[in-house]
């Protein structure tokens, strides 16, 4: 009975803060705030997706800001140089990211930990220097201007717009990744990251879970990639350098690798901690707030090697032991 | 011919110069226990590698069922009903003890990816299939009282049967055991033949890799001695005991003066 009544309660938390952050944008008059609130969701899925590879599948990827470079180009210069409806751009772009996800996947076959994370690191470099050297395309260092908003019929979307979009982008990601987490598959990919030879010889595909795996990362990649080049319109190399690539896999780091909700937890915090100590109330720390949100970041990590996210966890349990 | 389950044709495998495996050929009868013995190094478990598919051969072939399967993945291996423990226990240590028996139980879920994100009836009711072929399989075992512990809150004893447990859970026909009686007491190895004899009258075949004597005495129909890679002799456990190659390679060579 007490069991049932705390997972309604669960769900009734869960429910309320979706409808909260879905009513947010209305709420909220400073455009300057939502758009940042923006580019922590995608953060928030794109950290996601290291959940996902990292955390689920135990295979580091250095090289998300890649995935979510190609996202953002493919979708950007279709749109705007071959005039291509934007769903489709944004498709194609995913497609890309599908068949190089893939493609980035065999390495992991042989290669562990330090040597995968080399090899991500370097097709990350790669993307990088491509868009930084093939001006006649990506417009180089001096940046692609020019991408079309997103519309619906003739309202062109303001940030609160891309504000609902990310959201349910991000509410969609979690969602599968949570069915997939309680389902054989997710247990199979649990049962990879702690012994891939025990795995193999009990019958699970040990290639085909980690393919599926950097695919998923790097579709998901891609989609946030995309939304954010229409968003900002125009799109320059520098931040889609591996600094960003670390900076992703931080934020899953943080969050926490194992949970659910570590990329969406570690996404936003990392977005919105840097801002705070640069504006706000803490105003004043604007020559040391990269060093400050460091110094956090290395706090975090030594204190709670789980993320973040084992916060609830932790709050629940207490709860319940006093319910009892 | 049809008794035989497996057989290897001139099966080597080298490491650089070693060579760990020297032309083994070998035959597994169907329903039998067939014990692989030797001194330390001797190659037992490479010969268990090469068969399960985590080591591919340098020579040589691996039929099972009349299949040749020196080139298949170890997973399709073991979805075609060879399976294995190791020496050192491999759980997986982040799931409960159900959830690893869960794990083997993977070629009798018939459903898809959109089954698991659409939440159908079909996941549901294979999932739930699945759980309770595992904790039946667990009951028979006796370890049902833990199936939500993690395996390192196992004793060593229940460890090494989870992850036979895990074995069987394939429904296998050839059950490879590396070592299972190391480091048990006298009457664990009991408890332990007691449960290989069963599996046998329920037609799974077993391969043993084994160092304890009194333990190959008791259980193996048939028994194969390798040394330095090689197979030195063969027979039943009386037959090789006796072997003058078989007391050189476990007690040296007499010194003769």
């Amino acid at each position: 009975m007490n069991r049932m009544k705390t997972r309604l309660k669960a769900r009734l938390v869960v429910i309320l803060c979706l409808v909260a952050s879905l009513l947010y944008p209305l709420f909220e008059l400073n455009e300057y705030r939502i758009y940042l609130m923006n580019i922590g969701l995608i953060n928030c899925i794109v950290a996601s997706g290291i959940v996902f590879v990292t955390g689920f599948a135990g295979q580091i990827s250095f090289g998300q800001a890649a995935f979510y470079a190609i996202g953002a180009y493919s979708s950007a210069i279709l749109t705007k140089t071959y005039k291509v409806p934007l769903s489709i751009g944004m498709a194609i772009g995913a497609l890309i990211s599908l068949l190089l996800g893939l493609a980035l996947s065999i390495p992991s076959f042989k290669l562990r930990a330090f040597f995968l994370s080399l090899v991500t690191i370097g097709f990350g470099q790669i993307v990088h220097m491509i868009l930084i050297n093939w001006r006649s395309v990506t417009g180089g260092s001096y940046g692609f201007f020019g991408i079309p908003p997103m519309k619906i019929g003739g309202h062109i979307f303001s940030y609160g717009d891309y504000y609902l979009i990310l959201l349910l982008t991000l509410m969609f990601v979690i969602f599968v990744m949570y069915k997939i987490r309680y389902s054989y598959i997710g247990k199979c990919m649990l049962a990879i990251n702690d012994d891939e030879i025990a795995a193999s010889t009990c019958g699970v595909n040990v290639k085909k879970l980690k393919m599926f795996a950097f695919a998923f990362s790097a579709v998901v990649a891609s989609i946030a990639g995309s939304i954010y080049a229409h968003m900002s319109g125009f799109l320059t190399p520098e931040p889609f350098s591996f600094f960003q690539s670390s900076n992703f896999v931080a934020m899953a780091v943080i969050g926490g690798l194992r949970s659910i909700l570590g990329g969406l937890i570690g996404g936003m915090v990392l977005t919105i901690l840097p801002e705070l100590l640069r504006l706000g109330k803490y105003r004043g720390w604007e020559n040391y707030y990269l060093i400050v949100t460091s110094l956090i970041v290395i706090a975090i990590v030594v204190r709670m090697p789980k993320g973040l996210s084992q916060i609830p966890h932790v709050l629940l349990r207490r709860a319940r032991r006093n319910v009892s | 011919m049809d008794t035989i389950l497996l057989r290897t044709n001139n099966l080597s495998k080298s490491f650089g110069g070693i060579e760990a495996n020297k032309s083994i050929s070998i035959t597994i009868e169907k329903g039998k226990i067939t014990a692989l013995i030797g001194p330390n190094g001797s190659g037992k478990t490479t010969f268990i590698n090469l068969v399960s598919g985590l080591l591919r051969p340098t020579t040589g072939t691996i039929v099972f069922e009349d299949v040749d399967i020196t080139n298949l993945e170890p997973h399709v291996r073991a979805l075609m009903g060879i399976a294995r423990t190791f020496q050192r226990i491999r759980l997986f240590e982040s799931l409960n003890v159900l959830e690893n028996v869960v794990i083997a139980r993977k070629k009798f879920i018939a459903c898809g990816f959109l089954d698991v994100i659409f939440h159908t009836h079909k996941f549901r009711a294979s999932e739930e299939h699945t759980y309770e072929a595992a904790y039946n399989l667990l009951e028979k075992l006796n370890l049902s009282s833990d199936i939500d512990r993690k395996p390192s809150e196992l004793p060593y004893g229940k460890r090494r049967l989870l992850e036979i447990a895990r074995a069987l859970a394939l429904e296998p026909k050839l059950l490879m055991l590396d070592e299972p009686a190391a480091g048990m007491t006298q009457l664990e190895y009991s408890e332990l033949a007691r449960v290989l004899r069963e599996l046998v009258s329920q037609g799974i075949t077993i391969l043993l890799v084994e160092h304890t004597m009194d333990f190959v005495k008791d259980v193996a129909d048939k028994v194969y001695v390798l040394s330095f890679g090689q197979v030195i002799a063969q027979g039943t456990f009386d037959e090789i005991q006796h072997d003058p190659a078989v007391i050189s390679a476990y007690l040296g060579e007499e010194v003769v003066t």
